[in-house]
């Protein structure tokens, strides 16, 4: 299969296979999208994207929404690899990393910050909640 | 893509053409129960093409290539908002599960992660591996390009606050959820007038003062502005087109899903926005608003015609159950103004609100306006439910509670109860959500357990007041459906009237045992 090699590859992979980890270690949840669509956010991310991860809130950052919300484990994959900072209620930006590898280790558990579904305000760098079917932001998109 | 909010959000961006939009359908042809075909055989692309959108498409998920000019050809459209369709495999690389329904909700086990790892070219065995090389090529992609976009930004908005400070500290304040000074000068105070004006009429008034004083304050209806009166008026508001984006008059058309959903995303960009329709479809935005509350998102939501009050129309356009159900979503405030004077202190309240959505909800016909030199004032709204009128020596035999239209109604069964010598008291309710939030000293105060003689009047569904009326006490409100005839003949038919109100009260105080030590009793004259 694909062996393109190449860093690109490997971010993906690295990608799909964080997401086949987390959910086999929660014993719950959904692999199989974020192992088909990890390439499409990788590049929107890492070619389009106009976000600073140092500054998730800069205000005229592009709005990344993925409304595939039980894909979470791609988001909090990218927030991750990314090294997207936390932000508090008071949207003061923090020096810590939004999920580390041991919030990605408790996927889906209680007072975890990578919740089944991407949750707003739990986890800075979610845009917004997306859990639900149908649900779409106009206030949102890539661009 | 088959849920119908998308198709109504689709159709609203593709008129507005929005060509910051683009959104990425991830065409695997798998759902929860098996292969699309089962239910879903449209031609996306082509209606898309029909909303007035770009559509494009990927063949293969995993063409670096093909995405990258997908994503370039998005970018260069500056007309229409862009759909990418892209065909992918789930569970790509999974040996036995991909492209099947078992690779969407559940592991996909020990041994089938292991020759998928293997198909990557990846260590078998290793668990959240993260190699050398990924954090550093990302960083030098979307962390340097951010960076030094934040940073041109910066500069760029520097310069713009020393030129334009005032401005510059809107943005701020309105990215912080922080009000202006002098947000709320000239909002009226309303003289007492018994004809009065309609929940909706007041609330035109505040919100286009309001909306003048803070300009982040935007919104629109879902085709119902001239019923809901939600319109700004003042010359420099201007209505929102695909040629005039500032204008701050929104069109939603007759999508009120599309509209709870589009509120919850200029909330989350930080202006404040505003919907308004009927409370008959609050039914059709409720995931919407759901989802305002879990996120905590400072959305209004405007009802109005939210009653029998609306008579003719019939019951399909008089809402019953819908306070109910709005008061179950947690975290969300309902408010139900009284008078003209609470619609005013309903939106001195929902302005101050940083992270809680609001549904406020009001009549479409006339309600008196209170004399409040005469009862208690307005402001009491903040702690959802306050004495309005009292017994004269402040020891009440009987409490009259309400909310919006209702509380009128009691106020003048009050003063029929005080002519036979009843001493009632009449708490107006606009809020049940504040008045839990208050402590059990003044939550007593205002209903002192030791009254249990205790009426709910409401025109809509009776669920949820006997907490506060509890066991011995009587709730008029509807129990059935409306009907289709003039207001005050719906108001007779459903007792809705002062002698109705009477004479429930006497009912109530005839066989309620006596409180206050038998005070009651003595003092009534109600003998049979």
């Amino acid at each position: 299969m694909s062996e393109q090699g190449g860093l690109d590859q490997l971010c993906i992979n690295t990608i799909r296979t964080l997401s086949m980890d987390a959910v086999q270690k929660a014993k719950s949840g959904h692999p199989g999208t974020a192992m088909a669509m990890a390439p499409v956010v990788y590049t929107i991310w890492q070619r389009f994207l106009r976000f600073d991860p140092e500054d998730p809130i800069w205000p005229n950052r592009d709005r990344f929404v993925l409304s595939i919300g039980h894909a979470s484990m791609l988001l909090y994959s990218m927030l991750h690899l990314t090294g997207v900072r936390a932000v508090n209620p008071q949207y003061e930006r923090l020096g810590e990393l939004s999920v580390t590898l041991d919030d990605i280790k408790k996927f889906r558990q209680l007072d975890g910050k990578c919740p089944g579904h991407p949750e707003y305000r739990w986890t800075s760098g979610v845009e917004t909640l997306c859990a639900v079917r149908g649900r779409v932001h106009d206030g949102g998109g890539v661009g | 893509m088959m849920e119908g909010v998308s198709g109504e959000a689709a159709s609203l961006a593709g008129h507005l053409a929005l060509s910051n939009l683009c959104w990425i359908y991830d065409n695997n042809k798998i759902t929860i129960e098996g292969h699309t075909d089962w239910a879903f055989s449209e031609d996306v692309a082509s209606r898309f093409i029909a909303y007035g959108w770009n559509v494009t498409r990927v063949g293969d998920a995993n063409d670096l290539s093909m995405l990258e000019r997908a994503f370039k050809t998005f970018k260069r459209v500056q007309d229409r908002p862009t759909l990418i369709i892209v065909d992918s495999h789930i569970a790509y690389g999974a040996p036995n599960k991909q492209d099947t329904e078992a690779a969407h909700g559940e592991p996909l086990g020990e041994e089938e992660i292991r020759l998928t790892k293997r198909n990557y070219g990846w260590p078998e065995d290793a668990q959240f591996l993260i190699p050398d090389g990924v954090r550093e090529h990302l960083r030098t992609g979307i962390g340097a390009r951010g960076r030094s976009l934040r940073e041109a930004w910066m500069a760029r908005f520097g310069n713009y606050k020393d030129k334009y400070p005032e401005l510059a500290d809107h943005l701020y304040r309105m990215q912080h959820r922080q009000l202006l000074e002098g947000w709320d000068k000239g909002l009226p105070i309303f003289p007492a007038d018994p004809k009065g004006l309609a929940g909706r009429d007041a609330s035109a008034r505040v919100l286009n003062i309001l909306a003048q004083n803070v300009p982040w304050l935007i919104g629109g209806s879902a085709d119902l502005a001239p019923s809901t009166k939600t319109r700004l008026t003042f010359d420099e508001a201007g209505d929102l087109t695909a040629e005039s984006p500032a204008g701050r008059n929104m069109h939603f058309g007759v999508r009120e899903h599309a509209m709870g959903a589009i509120l919850n995303g200029l909330s989350l960009s930080k202006v404040r926005p505003y919907g308004s329709g009927f409370l008959i479809f609050s039914d059709y935005m409720r995931p919407a608003i759901r989802l305002s509350a879990l996120m905590e998102l400072p959305v209004i939501y405007i009802f109005t015609h939210d009653s029998i009050g609306v008579g003719e129309d019939g019951p399909t356009h008089q809402p019953v159950e819908h306070l109910a159900s709005l008061r179950a979503i947690p975290g969300l405030v309902t408010l139900r103004p009284a008078d003209a004077n609470e619609v005013a202190e309903a939106w001195r309240y929902i302005m101050r609100q940083r992270h809680e959505p609001v549904a406020l909800i009001l009549s479409r016909q006339p309600l008196p306006t209170l004399d409040r030199t005469k009862y208690a004032a307005a402001s009491g709204l903040d702690r959802g439910a306050y004495v309005l009128a009292d017994a004269a020596d402040g020891e009440p035999e009987i409490i009259l509670m309400a909310s919006g239209s209702e509380v009128s109604l009691c106020v003048q069964a009050h003063e029929r109860l005080a002519a036979e010598r009843v001493k009632a008291r009449v708490v107006s309710v606009p809020s049940w959500e504040l008045f839990e939030r208050q402590d059990p000293e003044y939550r007593d105060r205002v209903l002192p357990p030791a009254i249990t003689a205790r009426i709910a009047v409401e025109q809509a569904s009776t669920l949820g007041w006997h907490r506060f009326v509890g066991t011995a006490g009587e709730i008029i409100a509807m129990h059935t459906f409306g009907a289709s005839a003039p207001l005050k003949q719906l108001q007779s038919k459903f007792g809705f009237t002062p002698e109705h109100v009477v004479e429930v009260a006497t009912k109530l105080l005839r066989r309620s045992p006596p409180t206050h030590g038998g005070r009651r009793v003595k003092s009534k004259g109600l003998t049979d």
